[in-house]
């Protein structure tokens, strides 16, 4: 694989040919349950009244705007 | 032809969760997290005609979000001047609440991991874009987007002592699951 290479970075991990599909199952199948949490965390108000206010404001400055 | 509406709001509301989902285990601190998402709101909203319709919004959006958090990063990192110092603090983990520990072995493997390594295993693996949608968020090769997962899963594999047999489900091919829940 022409991997390994973005010296910036220093990404020095060795490459190597891509693991078994069983593995990448049980790492794929951890990261989506710790991720899958995450998401069904209740999103906070202050999105909603975010959103809210950039629409009035929108609505109340048409035309004024940048 | 106004995209400002009621559904674009509804659009954004709905990104949400991912938005801090994806924050969150970039940063691993739910306040900047929070703050990222607010950002990225903000900018998308004011830059929508950056945004080409019919485009992929959720892509878009982490677009936006991980751009944010990496300009911020390099901002601190020129104030720090400490390169790895800073870079070994902010290898926190994501938070570990209410989790078995599987998870919270996974969380600690994940968050010893570097940024590039997270964000394209947090696109691919768990927001389910394609290699070819990392590569455009990330603004990056495909390539080098592969060999990222890659490299991030044999990390990981590495520093959770995963033997090949162990609980394995045959169908869970290394794809994301939340795109399907997310465009409702």
């Amino acid at each position: 694989m022409g991997t390994g290479s973005d010296p910036k970075r220093g990404e020095s991990v060795t490459t190597q040919a891509p693991m078994p599909t069983e593995l990448q199952g049980q790492i794929g199948q951890r990261l989506r349950e710790a991720y899958i949490e995450l998401i069904n965390e209740p999103v906070p108000d202050r999105f909603v009244v975010l959103l809210q206010k950039l629409k009035q404001r929108e609505e109340q400055g048409q035309g004024g705007q940048s | 032809m106004t995209v400002r509406d009621d559904d674009l709001q509804a659009l954004l509301i709905a990104a949400v969760p991912n938005l801090r989902a994806f924050a969150n285990s970039l940063c691993g601190d739910p306040t900047r997290a929070d703050d990222l998402v607010q950002d990225t709101l903000v900018k998308a909203w004011s830059n929508l005609e950056g945004f080409e319709k019919g485009s992929n919004l959720k892509a878009w959006l982490f677009t936006i979000l991980r751009n944010t958090y990496f300009s911020e990063l390099r901002k601190r990192r020129r104030e720090v001047e400490d390169a790895d110092g800073a870079l070994a603090e902010r290898m926190s983990v994501m938070p570990e609440q209410h989790v078995h520990m599987d998870l919270v072995d996974f969380k600690k493997a994940f968050g010893s991991l570097s940024d590039d390594q997270k964000e394209v295993l947090l696109l691919v693996g768990a927001e389910g874009f394609s290699y070819e949608e990392a590569a455009e968020i990330t603004n990056a090769a495909v390539g080098t987007v592969k060999s990222r997962v890659n490299r991030a899963r044999v990390a990981l594999n590495k520093s959770l002592g995963l033997e090949p047999g162990e609980n394995i489900n045959p169908n869970s091919e290394f794809v994301g699951l939340t795109r399907a829940v997310s465009r409702g």
